[in-house]
């Protein structure tokens, strides 16, 4: 007799029809369904869609003011680590799981303008800002030595998230400093059976 | 089999979140664990002392009279949920209570010192994780303090933390705590408690409260196969009783437990106050079934069956004082019927943690034939409904049943109610016979039924009312379904409410409202910024508390839906006057009296 658990949301804009009118609201994902047993979980989920939402808002006054610094900031790669930075919040809050939806609030229905402008799809529009999360693990170092198209490639490789000792991402970044990849050949790269696959990367011709 | 990893030091954090009120739990974890430690029967000399130290910025608990920790209490003391006291007459159980000290402190640091009959000193030092008992003494952590000097046990809670200082060291306010909780020690044994949190003693003293104008004492009645009721007794006071001594006070071993609220208007609810206490065997009962934080009971066969002991004796009471017969209120229309069974599931039925108990609602409660419009019987079942939707065993069904007379002449009804499983068979039956008076309403008191494991079928119940008066005329029919260690379908059919959503309001044409009219659907948009509901969310101490509040909230808002609706419904039936509208308001009561009382019962 195992219940299912409430779905993880977070809040989000939509339309709703108060008195014939229809009116542009943030509602929260959690709904209290009454007799579904889970009337509780449904508040508990309320409120950490509510923690999530204040984290939302500190960190976008936080990314305002980086934008201050940057009036270019469009593929401007130390704009996006420094956002990155900032962005890290899903870790180390504990909502690591939910930065998709954060992601949308944030870039979507918030401030798209801060997130590569372009107000996007939904989907798409959660790209821009996981990009900057990830770049906002790296070394400064390492930032340092590609330019923005290279790393929008680079972050694609899966092989950079299992491979703990960073050697893959040595490698890639060697072969960026020295060849100067354009962002496509990277792409071609990535997408190249002959792509790094173990033994020291060696295939790599 | 491996073992499981344990993270210990969150442990005080997890239990601290199990109390709404965390001084009020000091004192009574404190006062349970010495309590029980009382050298003799009857605690001759037995004395606690909360003292705070402002140079260590420090409390300690320190009991005389008592036993002090041998190495076997020891041990148990500095162990978890390592302990047989649920099977003993003692008052605590778990063992747990004694983390919330670490939880009063910083750096959760406890010092712990005592001395037992042959004058052993033990000291340890330690957190909610670890403790220490070999490696140092009191004086190389409080060079200042001189150790344990008689037989008893002393506490250290070292660093007091700043957000709960304040509440703990205002004395009157922990004092009366002690006193709603101690009464009865304080008073039949002369058990001394004393708090000294500005240099100066303190004796908490038995409680002055008012003088009763009428008293009600019941004595050793049975319940049940559980065991007997020493004592009952009701007190109705020329005045107020101050707010933490009103309604029953549920006994357990010179402890009080709980008070049960007394369901009566306000006016007379506020002068009524009482207490019950047990023989050993329902006390050993309800001990099985008691909160880990002393605070409650589960909804189970002991607690379901003594508190439907106290609520027909303190029913019978408030018929007895009230000076004025209650006015009768006519059967509210289905809306509101529909809207109290709401807040009645969502309080007893679907969170029972919060209640600790069930009382009533649950089941569809339909008259046989909804769908159609059909005529309100002038003699007729009111109210028919069991306390949940889901029963497991070892729990009660209660049944709520009143029976109405809307003519203006008595009537001889017979009432015949069974319950039979899905299979057809039969689990209870009863036959009542009840004279009722004209323009009346009367409650029937249908027995607790209980469910047991190996002799109850799980699966569905139904639960059936056939009420008739012999004079030919239709017999009156309803009905509810329940699920015995089984889970209920989803609720089938359109309701009043069906949705509750949140939403932020700000600088939109309704950031006023608390919520926005229900919509086609049974949706509830609830304003989630609205300064009320922030101010209820950030009054809540612990995430617990907090959840408790927003579901009460959220409640509330039906609440006032309801009634918003039913206000409409009268006004185009142009029968909203004064005299409705005052009706339609103490409904209102009522529910709000369902929703908010009932689960801090």
């Amino acid at each position: 007799m195992t219940k299912r658990k409430v779905r993880p949301g977070i809040l989000r804009r939509e339309k709703i029809v108060v008195n014939g009118k229809e009116i542009e609201v943030d509602t929260f994902d959690a709904k209290v369904v009454l007799g579904s047993g889970k009337e509780l979980e449904s508040i508990d989920e309320l409120l950490t869609e509510e923690e999530i939402e204040n984290a939302i808002q500190i960190a976008l006054k936080e990314i305002e003011i980086i934008a201050q610094k940057y009036p270019d900031r469009e593929k401007n790669v130390w704009y996006c680590y420094e956002v990155g930075k900032v962005l890290q919040f899903v870790d180390t809050k504990g909502f690591t799981d939910r930065r998709g939806l954060i992601w949308r609030r944030m870039a979507f229905d918030l401030r798209p303008d801060l997130f590569n402008r372009r107000k996007k799809d939904t989907e798409e529009s959660k790209r821009y800002p996981e990009f900057m999360y990830h770049l906002g693990k790296q070394s400064k170092k390492n930032v340092r030595r590609a330019t923005f198209n290279q790393w929008r490639e680079i972050l694609k490789f899966k092989e950079i998230y299992e491979d703990e000792n960073k050697e893959f991402l040595e490698q890639i970044l060697t072969i960026c400093e020295k060849e100067g990849l354009s962002r496509q050949r990277i792409k071609k790269l990535r997408e190249s059976k002959y792509s790094f696959s173990g033994e020291g990367h060696s295939k790599y011709k | 089999m491996k073992r499981r990893d344990v993270n210990l030091g969150r442990t005080d954090e997890n239990i601290a979140e199990q109390y709404l009120n965390l001084c009020e739990g000091l004192q009574k974890d404190a006062g349970q664990n010495s309590w029980d430690a009382r050298a003799t029967k009857k605690g001759k000399n037995w004395k606690l002392e909360f003292r705070y130290i402002p140079n260590l910025n420090s409390l300690t608990i320190e009991d005389f009279g008592t036993r002090g920790m041998n190495a076997k209490r020891w041990k148990e003391y500095q162990s978890l949920w390592d302990t047989t006291k649920a099977e003993e007459v003692t008052l605590g159980a778990r063992g747990q209570g004694k983390f919330l000290f670490h939880y009063f402190a910083t750096n959760k640091l406890v010092l712990t010192e005592s001395i037992d009959e042959e004058g052993n000193y033990r000291f340890s030092f330690g957190t909610s994780e670890e403790y220490d008992d070999e490696t140092k003494k009191l004086t190389d952590l409080i060079p200042s303090e001189k150790p344990l000097g008689h037989q008893g046990t002393r506490i250290w809670i070292m660093d007091l933390k700043q957000e709960l200082k304040d509440e703990l060291l205002d004395y009157k306010a922990f004092m009366n705590y002690i006193a709603a909780t101690w009464w009865e020690i304080v008073r039949n044994w002369d058990a001394t408690f004393i708090v000294n949190f500005n240099g100066t003693d303190h004796k908490v003293m038995f409680p002055e409260l008012p003088v009763a104008e009428q008293e009600k004492v019941f004595a050793n009645e049975k319940v049940s196969d559980l065991g007997r009721v020493k004592k009952v007794v009701l007190r109705y006071c020329k005045n107020e009783v101050p707010e933490l001594f009103r309604g029953i006070a549920v006994q357990r071993g010179g402890m009080t437990i709980v008070r049960l609220p007394v369901s009566a208007e306000e006016t007379i609810k506020n002068k009524i106050y009482g207490y019950c206490t047990f023989d050993e065997d329902l006390e050993l009962e309800l001990k099985r079934v008691e909160f880990p934080n002393h605070f409650g009971f589960m909804n189970k066969k002991a607690w379901n069956h003594a508190k439907e002991y106290i609520r027909r004796k303190s029913d019978a009471f408030v018929q007895e004082i009230s000076p004025i017969k209650k006015k009768e209120i006519t059967l509210p229309q289905d809306l509101i019927e529909r809207a109290v069974r709401i807040v009645n599931d969502l309080v007893r039925q679907y969170a029972p943690e919060l209640a600790g108990e069930v009382i009533r609602s649950g089941g569809h409660g339909k008259t046989e034939g909804d769908g159609k419009k059909r005529e309100v019987p002038k003699i007729r079942i009111d109210t028919f409904w069991g306390s949940a939707r889901k029963l497991e065993y070892d729990e009660s069904l209660i049944t709520n049943c009143e029976l109405v007379n809307d003519t203006d002449n008595a009537a001889k009804l017979q009432l015949e109610m069974e319950i039979r499983h899905e299979e057809d068979t039969r689990k209870f039956n009863a036959k009542y016979a009840i004279d009722l008076d004209g323009n009346k309403k009367e409650r029937i008191d249908i027995p607790l039924v209980d469910f047991q494991e190996n002799i109850d079928k799980p699966g569905e119940y139904k639960a059936t009312a056939i009420l008739t008066n012999g004079a030919g005329i239709e017999p009156h029919k309803r009905s509810f379904t329940f699920y015995l260690h089984e889970e209920p379908p989803p609720p089938r059919g359109r309701v009043f409410l069906n949705t509750m959503r949140f939403l932020y309001g700000k600088g939109k044409p309704f950031e006023r409202r608390r919520q926005l009219p229900l919509t086609d659907k049974g949706v509830l948009y609830i304003v989630f910024d609205h300064a009320d509901f922030t101010h209820v969310r950030e009054l809540a101490g612990s995430k617990k508390a907090q959840k408790h509040e927003v579901f009460l909230y959220a409640i509330k808002c039906g609440i006032d839906e309801a009634i918003q609706k039913l206000l409409e419904f009268r006004y185009n039936e142009g029968q909203l006057d004064t005299d409705e509208i005052s009706v339609i308001k103490d409904t209102c009561d009522a529910m709000y009296y369902d929703a908010v009382l009932t689960p801090t019962a």
